[in-house]
C-alpha cells in the first residue's frame, strides 16, 4: 500500500507537486499519467525515496519513507524510465547484487530468477557483460532485478519505453500477476491504451496537482468517453 | 547494518569501479589482459628506475657513513602522500559526481553512509596500491640495511594500511565541499583548469622547494630536501604521526602509530559524515533540478546552416573539456615548456637558456643570409602544435550515435564537413594567433615576416585539420563509452598525424632543395606558399570525397 499525504517538492521557484495527496491499495494497479514535466518522475522519486518533499509524508506498506527510509525500502522496487546500471557486470551479478540488498536467501532467488529470465526470454544473456545489452536487454534485466525480492510495492517509471511487444506482454502479466497475489503496482505511462486496459485506478497529473483520480468507470464523463478524451479534456482544462 | 547486503555491495563497486570483470568474461579477457600486460610492460621501465634510485639512495647514505636514512624514508612516505592527496582529487570527482550508478543505489535498502563508504573503499585501495607502488621499496630498503628491528615491522604494516587514509579524506572532503560550490562546483571546466594548475603547482612546490638551500655538499643536500619534503607532509594535518611511527624508537613509535590510528578513524567518520550530508544529501534535496529550473533560455536566433553548426560544434566542444583539451594539441605544452624553461634557467643561474640561444642565433651572421629559412621554418613549426589537435581527426567520431543527426539533416555531407572544418580551425586559429603574439616578444622579426608566419602556419594548419577530418570522415569511431574514448584511443588521430608529419616532411625536404640550391628569399618564400597551398586544395578535394561517405556510415 502506498500513502501520500500533501506532498510538496519545488525545484527554485518552479513547483513541481503541489500538495499532492494519494492512496494506493493492496491489490491494484495505479496509473499515473499526465504530460511531460507534470511531475510524475518527481512524484515517483519521492515514493523510493530517492528525493525528499518539501513538505508531506509518504507511507508505504505503513513505514514513513523519509523517517524509515531502509525498512520502507525493503518492501519496495523501482524501475527507472533509463535503464542505467552498472554497465561492467553481467547481468547475473547484477540480479545478485539486488538480491542480496534485499537479502534474499539463495533457495528463494535461484528460482526466481531462473523463472523470471525465462520470461523475458534473458536466459541466456545472463552471463553476458550489461554494456553489450540493448536498450531493451537492459530494460528486462531491470525488471528482473525488481521482481527478485517480490516487493509489496511495485513503482515503475514508463516501464514499457524499448520493450518488443513481446516483453511489453510479458511484462504488463507481470504486473497484473503482482497486484493479483495482494500487492500494490504504480506505474507512470504515456501509453493511455495501456493504462486503460491494465489500470484498476488513473491518477491525472497537471502542473503538480492531482486534477483526478479513481477508476475509468468513475473518471467518465459520458459512457462512450476514453482515457484519452478524460486525460485531454482535464489537460486542456 | 546487513553484513551480507554491504559486502555485495563493496564487491559490485569494486566489480564496476575496477571493471575487473574484464579480465575474467570469456568474451573480453584476452583483450583486457594484452592491454594490462602491455600498460605494465610500458610502465615498468620508468618503476623500475624509481626502485632503482630508492635503493641506489639508500646504499650512498650507507657507502658515505651520512645518517640520513629516516630523513630520506621520511621524504619518500611524505612524497607517497601527496601524490596519493594529488591523485585522488580527480579519482573521488570522476567516482563520485560522474557515475550515473547512484540512480540504480538509491532506491536500494542502503544508507548514505554505506553508499559513500562502498565508494570510497574502491578509491581507498586503489590509491593504497599507488601509494605502495612509489613507498613500499623505500620501505623495505630501510628494514633490509638494518635501520629498523623486526618489533617496528607490525608497526610499520600497520602504517602501510592507513596510510592512504589521511591524503584520500582530505582528497573527499575537499572533492565534495567544491562540488557544492554553486556555480563552479560541478563545473567540469572548473575541475580539468584546477587539477591541472594543482599539478602543475605540486610540482612547482616540490621542485622549488628542494633547491632553496642548494649548498652543494651532497649530505646537506639530501639533509635539506628531504627535511623540505618531509616539512611539506606537515601540511596534511595528522599525517606526521603515521610519518614519525615509521622512524622513531619502540614504544614512541607504538605510541605514534596508535594516534594514527585514533586520526585515521577520525578521517573516516568525518569523510563519512562530509560525504552524506553534501553528497547524497543534495541529490536526496533535488538540488541539481534546483538548479536547472534556474537557468533561462535565451531567445531563439535564425541563423543559416553553417553559421548554427559551427556554433553547435563549437559549444558541444567547448562544453565538452575532455574533448576540448585533447583538441589543444600541441598548445597545451607551451605553460609547460614555460615553466620548465624557468626552472632551468633558474636552476643553472642562466646557463641554460634555449631562448637566449635562440635570441643568439637569429641575430648572427647566418641568419641574415638564410632569414627566408628561418621564417618558413617557424611558420611551419608553429603549424605543428596545431596540427597535433585531436579536433579534426576525431570530429567525427566524438559525435558517436549522435551522428544519425547530420545524416538525417537536409544538407549536403560536405557542408557538415565545412562546419566541422570551420569550427575547429576557429580555435586552433586562436591558439596559433596568441602563440605567435607571444613568440613575437623573443623572436626579432620585422612585421612583414610575422605577417608571413601568419598566412603560412595558418595554410598549413589547414591543410592538416582538412586530412584529419577527412581521414575521420572515412571511418569514424561512433562506438564509445565517453568522449575521451572516442579521441584518444582512435586510430584516425593517429594516421592523421602520419599524414601531417608526411606533409612537414614534404616541407622539409623542398626547404633543402632550396637551401642546397642557395635560392634567393622571393623564391623560397612563395615555393612554401606554393607547395602549402597545394597541400590544402588536395586535402580540401579529399575532404568533399571522403564527406561524401557520411550518407553510407552506419549509426
Amino acid at each position: 500500500m502506498i500513502e501520500i499525504v500533501g506532498i510538496t517538492k519545488s525545484y527554485g521557484d518552479k513547483r513541481a507537486v503541489d500538495n499532492l495527496t494519494l492512496d494506493v491499495r493492496d491489490g491494484e494497479i495505479f496509473g499515473f499519467i499526465g504530460p511531460n514535466g507534470a511531475g510524475k518522475t518527481t512524484t515517483i522519486k519521492t515514493i523510493v525515496g530517492m528525493l525528499r518533499p518539501d513538505s508531506g509524508a509518504v507511507r508505504v506498506n505503513g513505514v514513513d519513507v523519509q523517517a524509515n527510509p531502509i525498512e520502507a525500502k525493503l518492501g519496495i522496487a523501482y524501475v527507472p524510465d533509463t535503464p542505467d546500471v552498472y554497465e561492467r557486470l553481467t547481468g547475473i551479478q547484477f540480479v545478485n547484487f539486488i538480491a542480496d540488498a534485499y537479502r534474499v536467501p539463495q533457495d528463494v532467488r535461484v528460482p526466481r530468477i531462473a523463472q523470471l529470465a525465462e520470461m523475458l526470454e534473458m536466459t541466456d544473456a545472463l552471463g553476458d557483460v550489461i554494456e553489450s545489452y540493448s536498450h531493451g536487454m537492459r530494460q528486462k534485466i531491470v525488471l528482473i532485478a525488481a521482481l527478485v525480492h517480490d516487493p509489496k510495492a511495485w513503482v515503475l517509471d514508463e516501464p514499457l519505453v524499448g520493450l518488443d511487444p513481446k516483453a511489453s506482454f510479458a511484462l504488463k502479466g507481470l504486473m497484473r500477476q503482482h497486484a493479483d497475489s495482494g500487492n500494490t503496482v504504480f506505474f507512470s505511462t504515456h501509453i493511455l491504451e495501456v493504462a486503460e486496459r491494465l489500470c484498476d485506478r488513473v491518477g491525472v497529473i497537471v502542473q503538480g496537482r492531482l486534477v483526478a483520480c479513481g477508476t475509468l468507470d468513475e473518471l467518465r464523463t459520458s459512457a462512450d468517453s476514453t482515457l484519452e478524451s478524460i486525460f485531454l479534456d482535464l489537460v486542456d482544462r | 547494518m546487513n553484513g551480507r547486503a554491504m559486502r555485495s555491495l563493496l564487491a559490485v563497486q569494486f566489480l564496476a569501479g575496477m571493471n575487473l570483470n574484464a579480465l575474467f568474461v570469456r568474451k573480453k579477457r584476452v583483450k583486457a589482459w594484452l592491454a594490462t600486460v602491455g600498460m605494465a610492460a610500458l610502465l615498468s621501465p620508468s618503476y623500475i628506475g624509481i626502485v632503482v634510485l630508492q635503493v641506489k639512495a639508500f646504499g650512498f647514505l650507507r657507502n658515505n657513513g651520512l645518517p640520513l636514512e629516516d630523513m630520506l624514508l621520511l621524504g619518500m612516505y611524505a612524497a607517497s602522500l601527496f601524490m596519493i592527496l594529488f591523485a585522488g582529487i580527480p579519482t573521488v570527482y570522476a567516482s563520485l559526481y560522474q557515475s550515473k550508478e547512484l540512480s540504480a543505489l538509491l532506491p536500494l535498502p542502503f544508507s548514505p553512509w554505506q553508499i559513500v563508504a562502498a565508494k570510497l573503499a574502491v578509491i581507498y585501495v586503489i590509491e593504497l596500491l599507488v601509494g605502495w607502488a612509489f613507498f613500499l621499496p623505500a620501505l623495505i630498503t630501510y628494514f633490509a640495511y638494518g635501520y629498523a628491528s623486526v618489533w617496528h615491522l607490525p608497526i610499520a604494516l600497520i602504517g602501510l594500511l592507513l596510510m592512504p587514509i589521511v591524503p584520500l579524506a582530505l582528497s573527499a572532503i575537499a572533492c565534495i565541499l567544491i562540488s557544492n560550490v554553486p556555480g563552479v562546483g560541478q563545473s567540469k571546466w572548473f575541475w580539468y583548469i584546477g587539477i591541472t594548475v594543482a599539478l602543475i603547482g605540486a610540482s612547482l612546490m616540490l621542485t622549488t622547494g628542494m633547491m632553496a638551500e642548494d649548498s652543494g655538499a651532497m649530505a646537506d643536500l639530501i639533509q635539506v630536501r628531504m627535511r623540505q619534503i618531509a616539512q611539506i607532509g606537515h601540511m596534511l594535518p595528522g599525517a606526521q604521526f603515521g610519518m614519525y611511527a615509521l622512524v622513531d624508537d619502540r614504544w614512541t613509535a607504538a605510541l605514534h602509530q596508535a594516534a594514527n590510528v585514533a586520526v585515521s578513524v577520525g578521517y573516516v567518520l568525518a569523510t563519512l559524515a562530509v560525504g552524506s550530508a553534501l553528497y547524497i544529501g543534495p541529490i536526496l534535496r533535488g538540488d541539481a533540478a534546483r538548479r536547472r529550473s534556474r537557468v533561462h533560455r535565451g531567445a531563439a536566433e535564425t541563423r543559416g546552416f553553417l553559421a548554427s553548426y559551427v556554433r553547435k560544434e563549437l559549444l558541444c566542444t567547448l562544453k565538452d573539456p575532455a574533448v576540448a583539451m585533447n583538441g589543444l594539441g600541441g598548445y597545451i605544452a607551451l605553460p609547460l615548456l614555460g615553466v620548465t624553461y624557468t626552472i632551468m634557467k633558474i636552476q643553472s643561474k642562466g646557463k641554460v637558456d634555449i631562448i637566449g640561444q635562440l635570441d643568439a642565433m637569429l641575430h648572427s651572421e647566418q641568419m641574415a643570409t638564410h632569414l627566408p629559412f628561418f621564417v618558413v621554418g617557424i611558420a611551419l613549426g608553429l603549424a605543428t602544435f596545431g596540427s597535433l589537435s585531436s579536433l579534426f581527426a576525431a570530429s567525427y567520431s566524438k559525435d558517436g550515435k549522435r551522428l544519425w543527426i547530420e545524416k538525417s539533416l537536409p544538407v549536403a555531407p560536405f557542408s557538415v564537413y565545412v562546419g566541422k572544418l570551420l569550427a575547429g580551425y576557429a580555435l586552433v586559429t586562436a591558439l596559433n594567433l596568441l602563440t605567435i603574439a607571444l613568440a613575437t616578444l623573443v623572436v626579432p622579426f620585422r612585421a612583414q615576416h610575422w605577417l608571413y608566419v601568419i598566412v603560412l602556419s595558418q595554410i598549413a594548419i589547414g591543410w592538416n585539420a582538412a586530412f584529419g577530418l577527412a581521414v575521420d570522415a572515412m571511418r569514424p569511431k561512433l562506438v564509445w563509452k565517453d568522449t575521451v574514448q572516442a579521441v584518444k584511443q582512435n586510430m584516425n588521430v593517429v594516421l592523421a598525424m602520419g599524414v601531417s608529419f608526411a606533409g612537414i616532411g614534404a616541407n622539409a625536404g623542398a626547404l633543402k632543395a632550396l637551401w642546397d640550391t642557395q635560392a634567393g628569399p622571393p623564391l623560397v618564400y612563395a615555393a612554401a606558399l606554393a607547395l602549402n597551398l597545394a597541400l590544402l586544395a588536395g586535402a580540401l578535394a579529399f575532404g568533399r570525397s571522403a564527406s561524401a561517405r557520411l550518407a553510407r556510415i552506419q549509426v
